[in-house]
């Protein structure tokens, strides 16, 4: 015979037991390594021949030092980054045209490289009217371009609109490393340096 | 004792020293009154005095203003430890002793913050980025980063001011708004009353506001306005940009420590649409968004604009009219629009509503005639709703839109809504009429709530399309940023009882008979191409139904990728159609990667299409599961266009 006491304590366990089986952990992967492969890759494609050459043996010693370090199985589970979506590619062919525009800014001082990943009007002293209002234009759309850049990026992976915010951290600093010499990037502190 | 005596030397040296420095000074300490009555003399011509007020002198002589405020003329804290330049010519008795000074240059900079500034009652709220710096210079007026500084002559009498200007530039810190060789005349004048009128012209130059750029040469600019004895309000204001808008209200603000803007009621409007639009919106914005890039846009309107300071929040409302308007983009056709239109803020008041309406001759989308659009409106608080439902022609058979309305949502951006129903569409004119290839059947449905904001176009109901013998039935559709550069489509597909005869007989892949069903989920589509998807379609077999594939057939299937027939060349050139028990693919697209997979799995591969007992018959089989997806569309558009042996399929009997 059980008592009623018991009962009750019994039922509490399994209620217990029940709510411990039923809180289900779900942690998702947020592969960072491979979005910064990715972008790497991308930053090369679209902003010139230049950086291509050295993000590849970048790149390439990367994957060595990761195969050396990594275990195969981890390595075995790493998920590809998805890039190559039609939209993926279109608005990188967007991003890959305006280029040649911006880039006499970029060396001019004109427009730098902001810590958010996107670019920035600096120093548009230099310039009249009609160019403030180019550049201005320019980085309009660049920066549009970028931001759904970022979240087609999250979207085609399955990442998350709440991982949007993670590519662009990434995308920020691949920018950052693959600016070319003269070019101002801001520091993390907001300070812009040239490189 | 040495030592001692050199200290002691040193210590003299600088004393002497410092008392030459203070003795040096001297002139500029006992004339700091005089110095202060100057630039009261000169702050008064520009409408403020200064209060109270100290120097400082530092090394190599640099003054220093501390303890400066600057009042405009009804006691108005304008500005608090403004910077005091200060040029004086110093006479020296002998080098490094002045005896006397004289100010030569007295500039006083204003530097604005938190609406605090001169400026700041008056713009703060529509420059949240002001003019930063003010520097009154002797009927000077300049912004700290002006270019080509020019002064102003002054005509002060006793009931009016004017000023001409012919190179004047301006800009802010930031160079978001500037200007360059401004040329142009101002005139201040009272009625005696104390009502003062502001006119200015401009009619040389170039302004810059953020990415807009306007030729104030080509468009010159008049404005005018008054300014009622005690109150704080630009009444009657006309701003004007020929052959661009003019702009005509009234606005209220708040001066004080708190300044803020208390009211404004601005009519804008325009008889050139396609001017403005061409200088206003496509040329500054038209390569951040290119719909506005490729939009044509002509005819006339009309916004006014009425904002209002309640004491919980904002209200505003409205009225937008248009007259004539055509409007069109490879995307749309919008032609002979006329339009009234009020609309009203989710805090205003509005008992009753305000009826409006909103008429097109034409209405086209993505080469779908509509038709004549008719709507009649009511406007009320945060809302603007049709009265009745609309009815939209299309392909033969309607779109009906009931409870159509646009809606100011919590965070105040808007979303236009409604539920929408399909009836009697003719698809072979839909499908047409958009350039696809003609098929015939009927599509129907329920569309459900239909959401369209800047973020996406939703709708949550389903159609079906009546097709091929079966139906397919569309659902979960939407439309991702569809002001973006790129717009993403979306749908899932469930394909019922379709007869393939029918279907492959509008598509160039040769010959299939049997029936087919399954689903295309999370289809999308990006920039005119498919993106991804799950798809898994497969034939099913029915009594009295023959299943066969044509040589075509299996080609088209073959070039999938990777697969082949099992029979030689040789059996596929005597043999015009094959029997087969199955057919179909499985198989998913991502990242330009489509994993394929047939039917069945065997030993050899994935099987597309599984041969059936009796002669003759066929096994397509596929040994690639992975493949690109771009290629294998290149190769089914070679295909199309003659290399391949789809191409020489035989009529069908």
């Amino acid at each position: 015979m059980i008592h009623p006491p018991r009962r009750l304590g019994l039922a509490a366990a399994s209620i217990l037991v029940a709510a411990a089986a039923s809180c289900v952990t779900v942690n998702i992967y947020f592969p960072a390594p491979e979005v910064r492969q990715a972008a790497e890759q991308i930053v090369d494609e679209t902003w010139g021949p230049h950086q291509e050459r050295r993000s590849q043996r970048g790149a390439s010693i990367l994957s060595l030092i990761a195969s050396l370090l990594a275990p195969a199985s981890a390595q075995a589970a790493t998920p590809d980054v998805n890039v190559s979506t039609p939209a993926i590619r279109a608005i990188k062919d967007s991003i890959k045209a305006r280029a040649p525009q911006l880039k006499p800014h970029m060396a001019s001082g004109a427009v730098g490289i902001a810590k958010d990943g996107m670019l920035a009007t600096r120093d548009l002293g230099g310039l009249d009217l009609a160019g403030k209002a180019t550049v201005r234009r320019l980085v309009e759309a660049e920066n549009r371009d970028r931001a759904q850049l970022y979240k087609e990026i999250a979207a085609a992976n399955g990442f998350g609109s709440e991982r949007v915010r993670d590519i662009q951290g990434i995308f920020a600093e691949t920018w950052a490393a693959k600016a070319e010499a003269g070019w101002w990037v801001q520091d993390a502190a907001g300070s812009w340096r040239q490189r | 004792m040495r030592r001692a005596s050199l200290l002691g030397a040193a210590l003299i040296l600088l004393l002497t020293l410092a008392l030459l420095a203070l003795y040096a000074t001297l002139p500029i300490w006992s004339t700091w009154p005089f110095f202060r009555a100057e630039l009261q003399r000169r702050l008064a011509l520009a409408g403020y005095r200064i209060e109270a007020g100290s120097l400082r002198v530092g090394y190599g002589f640099d003054i220093e203003a501390l303890d400066v405020r600057v009042l405009s003329e009804k006691g108005r804290v304008v500005a608090t430890a403004p910077e005091l330049e200060l040029t004086s010519t110093l006479r020296t008795a002998a080098p490094y002793v002045a005896t006397a000074a004289t100010l030569t240059r007295a500039r006083l900079v204003l530097t604005a913050g938190d609406g605090e500034n001169a400026f700041g009652d008056l713009l703060s709220w529509r420059l949240p980025d002001p003019i930063e710096r003010l520097i009154v210079d002797d009927g000077e007026i300049v912004a700290e980063t002006w270019k080509g500084r020019r002064t102003w002559t002054f005509d002060q009498t006793a009931r009016g001011l004017e000023a001409s200007v012919q190179t004047l530039a301006l800009s802010d810190n930031a160079s978001r708004r500037a200007a360059e060789k401004l040329a142009g005349h101002v005139r201040r004048s009272s009625d005696g009353e104390g009502r003062t009128t502001l006119e200015v012209e401009v009619t040389g130059g170039a302004a810059l506001w953020d990415e807009i750029l306007l030729d104030l040469g080509e468009s010159p600019a008049t404005a005018r306005a008054e300014v009622p004895a005690g109150a704080e309000a630009l009444e009657n204001l006309s701003v004007e940009l020929k052959r661009l808008f003019k702009l005509t209200g009234r606005i209220a603000w708040k001066a004080g420590k708190q300044a803020s803007l208390q009211s404004l009621s601005l009519t804008l409007a325009t008889s050139d649409l396609s001017a403005a639009y061409a200088r206003l919106v496509r040329e500054p914005f038209g390569g951040a968004y290119p719909a506005l890039e490729e939009l044509e846009i002509s005819g006339n309107a009309s916004l006014l604009f009425a904002l209002d300071r309640r004491p919980q929040a904002w209200t505003f409302h409205g009225k937008l009219d248009l007259g004539s308007l055509q409007a069109s983009s490879p995307a749309f056709v919008l032609d002979g629009v006329q339009a009234s239109l009020p609309f009203y803020s989710r805090t205003a008041e509005v008992p009753h509503g305000r009826q409006g309406t909103l008429k097109a001759k034409a209405f086209r989308l993505g080469g779908i005639d509509f038709g004549s659009v008719d709507i009649a409106a009511i406007a009320r608080a945060g809302r603007v709703e049709a009265t009745h439902p609309v009815q939209l022609s299309i392909g033969g058979g309607t779109l009906r839109l009931d409870d159509l309305a646009l809606v100011e949502r919590d965070d105040h951006t808007a979303q236009l809504r409604a539920r929408g129903t399909l009836a009697g569409v003719d698809v072979r004119a839909l499908t047409t009429s958009v350039g696809w290839p003609a098929v015939d059947g009927s599509l129907e449905g329920d569309l459900g709530g239909m959401a369209l904001d800047e973020v996406a176009l939703s709708v949550t109901g389903s159609a079906t399309a009546s097709v091929y013998g079966g139906r397919i039935h569309l659902r979960d559709m939407s439309v991702g940023s569809p002001f973006d550069r790129v717009s993403i489509f979306r749908l899932d597909a469930v394909a019922e009882d379709l007869d393939l005869a029918l279907l492959t007989q509008s598509l160039p892949v040769g010959r299939i008979r049997g029936r087919l069903e399954g689903h295309v989920n999370d289809l999308e589509i990006a920039a005119g191409q498919l993106q991804s998807f799950d798809v898994d379609l497969h034939s099913v077999e029915r009594r009295g139904v023959a299943q066969t594939i044509s040589v075509g057939a299996v080609s088209s299937l073959s070039a999938l990728g990777g697969s082949d027939a099992s029979l030689g060349n040789l059996a596929l050139r005597l043999v015009r159609e094959f029997r087969y028990s199955k057919l179909g693919v499985r198989g998913t697209l991502r990242n330009d990667t489509f994993e394929l997979r047939g039917v069945e799995s065997g030993a050899q591969g994935e099987y597309l299409v599984r041969g059936s007992l009796l002669p003759p018959t066929v096994n397509v089989i596929s040994h690639t599961s992975s493949m690109s997806f771009t290629e294998m569309l290149e190769r089914l558009r070679r295909m199309r266009a003659g290399e391949g042996e789809a191409a020489h399929d035989p009529p069908a009997p």
